[in-house]
């Protein structure tokens, strides 16, 4: 019963910036959605998303918190 | 509240409010020891709405005759309309989940019911709440299915909790009495085969995955009190203290 970390994103107002708010651990989407939810309600929220840390790709750095993700051959 | 009792229709709200007031507690007792910190703030997060949801539904009480203060204060445990299967705290978390999957699931399909009536304050401020127990419906299925898919003593333990918990609620989603009778008469609520049929499509096949077979379980209506709408017995006077606030009784501003 493994969990795993989810990256949330959450925006105020419609058209307005996703912004990058925290992440939850959760053992799946569906409690990671209520967790994200339930953590993360200081504001009301036009849209909140949740994305699996292991599905963020990064760009320009090897290291922090998606380091892991790199693809093969993107260490710089 | 005469001495005749309630009307059915304040027998409704009462039963939704109380119970919901209960749950409210039973949910807090898990804000702090639950699984995992997001478990704990999603458990506060629900413990609150459950609270705000059953002041809502007091405050309907007042068309309807009644003293909110009084109802939410004044009642000893024996005059609460609860649902038999928070009388006692949540023993451990396969009871919490049970919980949420089967109480907090057939309170929200007779809150859709009692919505989908006459009453037009209910029309109006119930759809919010059940707005709100979309994340509750998500969180039960979500951990409900976690327990019981890990098999051994984690599915044993929830499928015995919703088993326990099931007949009783049973009994109060579906009052086979004359009030409930009069209540689908008067257009406030729908039929007990209306209720019967959304709570099979709505939570049997989660529960099926415990083993549990919900067209299969009778409702216990044994000591039936056909004016608080459940069987015998009282929630525990440590949760009733809780919920009329007695410790804080010098200190209401109302």
């Amino acid at each position: 019963m493994g969990e795993e970390i989810y990256e949330v994103f959450a925006r105020k107002r419609r058209g307005g910036t996703l912004r990058h708010i925290g992440c939850v651990d959760a053992p799946g989407e569906e409690l990671a959605r209520v967790y994200a939810w339930s953590t993360y309600d200081e504001e009301k929220w036009f849209e909140m998303c949740v994305v699996p840390r292991r599905a963020v790709i990064p760009v320009n750095r090897s290291e922090g918190p998606w380091a892991d993700n790199l693809p093969a051959g993107g260490r710089r | 509240m005469t001495d005749a009792g309630p009307s059915a229709l304040s027998r409704q709200i009462l039963t939704l409010a109380d119970t919901k007031r209960l749950l409210g507690i039973r949910y807090s007792d898990w804000i702090l020891g639950s699984p995992s910190i997001e478990t704990g703030i999603a458990a506060s997060s629900m413990a609150q709405d459950e609270w705000g949801h059953s002041r809502l539904l007091y405050a309907m009480l007042k068309e309807q005759g009644f003293d909110p203060f009084e109802v939410e204060h004044e009642r000893p445990a024996e005059r609460y309309y609860s649902s038999p299967a928070l009388d006692a705290p949540f023993g451990d978390w396969a009871d919490f989940v049970a919980g949420v999957v089967v109480v907090d699931g057939a309170l929200s399909i007779a809150l859709e019911s009692l919505a989908d009536g006459g009453f037009a304050l209910a029309r109006s401020r119930i759809p919010k709440m059940l707005a709100e127990e979309r994340y509750h419906d998500r969180f039960g299925a979500g951990w409900f299915g976690r327990l019981a898919d890990a098999g051994g003593e984690a599915a044993s333990r929830v499928e015995e909790a919703v088993r326990s918990m099931l007949p009783s609620t049973l009994a109060w989603l579906l009052p086979d009495d004359e009030p409930y009778d009069e209540l689908v008469d008067g257009g406030f609520a729908w039929p007990s085969g209306r209720v019967r049929t959304l709570a099979t499509d709505r939570l049997g096949t989660l529960l099926a995955r415990a083993g549990v077979v919900l067209e299969e379980v009778a409702p216990d209506r044994a000591g039936w009190d056909a004016e608080r709408r459940r069987g015998v017995g009282a929630p525990g006077e440590e949760a009733v203290e809780r919920a009329r606030g007695d410790r804080n009784r010098d200190l209401f501003v109302e």
